[in-house]
């Protein structure tokens, strides 16, 4: 009966709720562009960041996971046969270092097919070489040396005897980026006549098939018991450290989206609410009307649901085509359908929801509209009485537009909320941006000096990381005849190093597998433990008894421990560390400490100097890096200079301050525009909002608006009054955004500070971006003056006195 | 037997020392099929009681009983449904839905309900008020006088027990008022209805079969 009755009526709300939209043309127009705003901003946002890292699942998808070195080339064929292995490709390394040409690193290596399609490279033009004299190599190495890069261009390039040293160009491969390291690909015959003579250092890339949902671990258990049944074992074995990398570092990029999502859906829902608020304000008498003639409560409620439903109806699906369009045409590799279909489906559901929630209370006020107020005079903007007890107030556009401005507060409130959101927003994000200083960033990573010199010997793919290490360290080129050709040269400075060595560790519970990571160990002196007491958690720093009980000290503040080894550093465990005979030495936890010093970031393992020639019994000088100043005057000179000094040894790694500010001032400024599309989207509701207040006082006061024409108030008055009211909004906007906003913002910068992921800030005022901001709102306001002038230029008085719009 | 009755009525507005005793202590019953004027001076608060009587507004004390329903036990949605089966309003001001033509208008009380038109009356009704030309027209293209015979129509068409009237002919002329009147008084006898209406003029409230004057919220007789 209830239902029947329910269904009967639907067909009256419906009709009702239609003829509701359709008159109110302009208010509809504002909410449905509103709803599909954020629904095409939430798909966008989404679409990107997902696609992203889809695209970067796509592109490792098919790389290599480990290296392993084998004898002879045929050996492959098992391999590749295993069904337990997806891919396998032949490669081959010239040289366990680069090839140093200049600043320039050339990396000398051959790939098979398959090898080539799991490494990360990838041809644009050409093919991979095949005859002796063929090379395939980046264009921007090219262009660098000022050859033109095309197919069949003779390069000269010195490999070492028993190979050609003219070359022809089969390939043109992408660039990765990767500052001054180049790769260049060559036939597997050049590299034979290459190793003519001595054993040849084969190598098969491998993939596991199966491996996309693995953990990180679990796949190298895999891999490691997959090619123990072929006789390979740890050592022949290498890990790709790339893989493994990007295997882990997505949920910061979710928490990013999840945040901005919900900044999106709140502004969306201040807008939609006021939207409404101010329309059913606006209609009170109309929904009297309907009361009188008897609609119920639950009647209303359905009504206005309606209405609602049947805006969200259109503009979410329009959004989110919009969206799609706009996604894939910001990252078309990041397409994915079922994503995509996921995505509209939680936009549809997140939409839906908040428009429920906005709309929640300007029902209620719609269900509690009285049928009285079908028959009162004034309805929704009622004058507060204490204003209105002023009985002698002059009355000028002026004072009038004063009025106005604070005759519906809730309305004002509202809208200005909105926009002083984005005006809060906007200096929160403009102060940061505008504080941070590349080079304090790049200081702080420079252990805050303007150079880094430090050991990093060229991996090869057949001997662990820890051996090559210890290699370079017993000839260690960080020697003081360096530092005295640096001091010569560039007037070093301040100088800074760390000793450390490479080890594999064991850590408890992890003591007996077969493989333990690597970890640096650095070497502490007397002095600097006797001076850094206070950065003690627990157990002692007391050098002589760190020395006699084969002390080990940890600062785990960056739970890196934890992470990677699962283990949390307690005073008294054992740990073993692998010297360079390869046997394990046990090791005590004797201290957990934080150092606040920047020159141990990155560091995670000490030991008192003494200790380091224990692990590493055939390594005299422990040096692993330099950071230092220079004292010359030009610091770009200098920057050359060091570079020329340890670009001559392949196996020393440069950092400078010219450098990276420059990487960093580009990084900001991806960042900067990234962020600043939020608040420009952020501020687009805002100004809807803006726009709609405007003009629904505007239309709403029509028959006021005559009533002041029709007794004597000139057109001009009635502009500038109506100027005046807009101004009004961006006058308080301005006074919110620079005090609220302008407070947020030195807050947020001593935050950041604190937190230190920009490095040192500045807090600097952000006046660039204030001022565009209070000129968009002045051009609205402006805007909306001369529209609403014009709109009452056209109508007849009589128009207005009827008051029909 | 009475089918309105109010009972120490009072409706006051604003506090102590500035209260405004807009209708104070009224008793008033009205018969089945009575034809009740109220008539006063401006701001007598003849208006406020008719608002009470149909339930559009609330009483600061007493009670309101329609058709032995006490208005004020009912509930907002009961309440509501009772109004739009059993009370027909006409305000001087017409009060119609902007949005809505001049056949919804008349028909939307009927359709909330559920119902379904009585066409032969609804035929009726529209033609004694001269309305069929207009059926397809919007509020804001009518004249105050045709407004007005849509706010009546909109008011006989759910056939309801009483009407209550403020001013119907306030803004019409005196032939097109007459014919309003005529109007309500045929159906008032056809569907034995209760009519209680508001006028200023003397001319109309004699045509009533009783007259209630008002003074300050008071009947004065
Ligand atoms: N919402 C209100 N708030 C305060 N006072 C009110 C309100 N509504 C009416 N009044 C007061 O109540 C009194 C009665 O008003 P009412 O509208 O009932 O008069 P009326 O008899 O209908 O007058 P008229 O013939 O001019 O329509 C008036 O003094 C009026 O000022
Ligand atoms: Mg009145």
């Amino acid at each position: 009966m209830v239902s029947l009755f329910t269904a009967s009526t639907n067909k009256i709300i419906n009709r009702l709720a239609d003829k509701s939209i359709r008159a109110d043309k302009r208010r509809n127009l504002f909410i449905m562009t509103t709803i599909a705003f954020a629904a095409c901003l939430i798909m966008v946002l989404a679409l990107i960041v997902y696609g992203g890292t889809y695209q970067i699942n796509q592109f490792y998808r098919g790389r290599f996971q480990a290296v392993v070195s084998i004898a002879e080339p045929e050996q492959i064929a098992a391999l590749a046969g295993d069904e337990k292995i997806e891919q396998a490709g032949l490669t081959l390394t010239m040289r366990f270092k680069a090839l140093q040409m200049g600043k320039e690193r050339l990396h000398v290596t051959y790939y098979d097919e398959t090898a080539f399609r799991m490494s990360s490279f990838e041809l644009i033009q050409g093919r991979l070489p095949e005859a002796e004299t063929e090379i395939a190599i980046p264009a921007s190495y090219l262009e660098k040396k000022g050859i033109e890069a095309v197919l069949g261009q003779t390069v000269s390039l010195d490999l070492g005897q028993n190979v050609p040293s003219t070359y022809t160009v089969c390939g043109l491969i992408r660039d990765e980026g990767a500052g001054y390291t180049y790769e260049v690909l060559v036939s597997q015959v050049l590299l034979k006549s290459y190793f003519s003579g001595v054993k040849i250092p084969y190598a098969v890339m491998i993939r596991m098939a199966g491996s996309e949902d693995m953990e990180a671990d679990e796949l190298k258990q895999d891999i490691l018991a997959c090619m123990g049944k072929y006789g390979f074992d740890e050592a022949d074995i290498r890990f790709s450290s790339s893989y493994f990398i990007t295997y882990e570092n997505v949920s910061t990029d979710r928490a990013t989206t999840l945040g901005i999502g919900i900044l999106i859906m709140i502004a969306c829902s201040v807008v939609i609410y006021s939207l409404f608020y101010i329309s059913v304000t606006g209609k009170v008498k109309e929904y009297g009307r309907l009361r009188v003639v008897g609609i119920t409560q639950k009647q209303m409620k359905r009504l206005i649901q309606k209405e609602s439903r049947k805006m969200s109806f259109v503009s979410i699906p329009l959004g989110i085509v919009c969206g799609c369009i706009i996604g894939y045409l910001i990252l078309p590799g990041g397409w994915y359908w079922p994503n995509t279909v996921k995505f509209a489906v939680l936009t549809v559901f997140v939409m839906v929801i908040t428009v429920r929630l906005s709309i929640r209370r300007p029902v209620r006020i719609a269900m509690s509209v009285s049928p009285v107020e079908a028959v009162r005079i004034t309805t929704a903007d009622t004058v507060k009485q204490g204003d209105a007890k002023k009985l002698r107030r002059r009355l000028t556009p002026r004072s009038l537009a004063k009025i106005n401005f604070s005759r519906n507060r809730k309305r004002t409130v509202l809208t200005l909320f909105s926009l002083g959101f984005t005006g809060i927003l906007l200096m929160c994000a403009a102060a940061v941006m505008q504080s941070v200083d590349p080079e304090a960033m790049a200081h702080r990573n420079l252990k805050e000096r303007e150079f880094i010199v430090y050991l990093s010997p060229e991996e090869d793919m057949l001997t662990s990381w820890a051996s090559t290490y210890d290699r370079l360290q017993q000839n260690n080129p960080l020697s003081q005849d360096f530092i005295a050709k640096l001091t010569e040269e560039v007037q070093l400075r301040d100088l800074k190093s760390i000793r450390s060595c490479q080890a594999n560790l064991f850590f408890p519970g992890n003591d007996d597998v077969d493989y333990g990571h690597t970890w640096e160990i650095v070497g502490l002196s007397r002095d600097y433990l006797e001076s850094h007491q206070d950065a003690l958690l627990s157990g002692t720093l007391d050098y002589d008894e760190l020395v006699e009980n084969q002390g080990i000290i940890i600062d785990d503040d960056g739970n890196m421990l934890k992470t990677y080894e699962h283990y949390e550093a307690t005073v008294g465990d054992s740990v073993q560390i692998e010297n360079d005979e390869g046997k394990k030495v046990p090791f005590q936890v004797m201290a957990t400490v934080h150092w606040e010093d920047r020159l141990y970031g990155g560091c995670f393992i000490f030991v008192p100097e003494d200790l380091l020639p224990v692990i590493k019994a055939g390594t005299t000088n422990f040096s692993s890096l330099l950071a230092f100043n220079s004292g010359l005057e030009d610091i770009s000179q200098a920057d050359d200079i060091v570079y020329e000094i340890c670009g001559a040894n392949p196996d020393l790694e440069v950092g400078s301050i010219v450098e990276a500010s420059a990487a960093y001032e580009h990084g900001l400024k991806e960042y900067m525009r990234r962020i600043y599309a939020i608040v420009v989207f952020i501020s687009i509701f805002a100004l809807i909002n803006l726009s709609n207040t405007l003009m629904t006082g505007l239309v709403a006061r029509q028959q006021e608006l005559g009533m002041l024409r029709s007794i004597g108030l000139s057109n001009k008055q009635l502009a500038e009054m109506l100027r005046l009211e807009a101004f009004h909004y961006v006058l308080v906007t301005m006074a919110i955004t620079l005090t609220v906003g302008t407070a947020a913002g030195y807050i947020f910068c001593r935050i950041f500070n604190q937190v230190g992921v920009f490095g040192e800030m500045q807090y600097t005022f952000p006046l660039l971006p204030v001022l565009a901001f209070f000129a968009a709102l002045a051009v609205i306001a402006l805007g909306y003056s001369v529209l609403a002038v014009r709109y009452c230029e056209k109508r007849t008085l009589s128009e207005y006195v009827k008051g029909m719009a | 037997m009475h089918i309105l009755q109010t009972k120490n009525l009072k409706k006051y507005y604003g506090e102590e020392p500035n209260i405004i005793r807009a209708v104070d202590d009224v008793d008033l019953s009205v018969n089945k099929g009575e034809f009740v004027a109220i008539v006063g001076n401006s701001g007598s608060g003849k208006s406020t009681l008719l608002h009470m009587i149909g339930g559009l507004d609330v009483p600061t004390s007493g009670s309101v009983v329609v058709r032995e329903k006490e208005l004020s036990q009912m509930k907002d949605e009961e309440l509501s449904i009772f109004r739009r089966r059993n009370i027909g309003f006409v305000f001087q001001n017409y009060n119609l839905v902007p949005i809505l033509n001049v056949y919804e208008n008349i028909v939307l009380p009927v359709e909330l309900d559920g119902a379904t038109v009585d066409q032969n009356f609804m035929d009726e009704v529209v033609h004694v008020l001269g309305l069929e030309e207009k059926l397809k027209s919007m509020p804001n293209n009518l004249s105050g006088g045709q407004q007005q015979r849509v706010a009546i129509a909109r008011a006989l068409i759910t056939k309801p027990a009483i009407v209550l009237a403020d001013e119907p002919t306030g803004n019409l002329d005196s032939k097109s008022s007459a014919d309003v009147l005529g109007l309500l008084k045929l159906s008032g006898e056809k569907f034995s209805q209760t009519i209680v209406m508001i006028t200023h003029d003397w001319d109309i409230a004699i045509l009533a079969d009783r007259i209630v004057r008002l003074q300050d919220g008071r009947i004065i007789g």
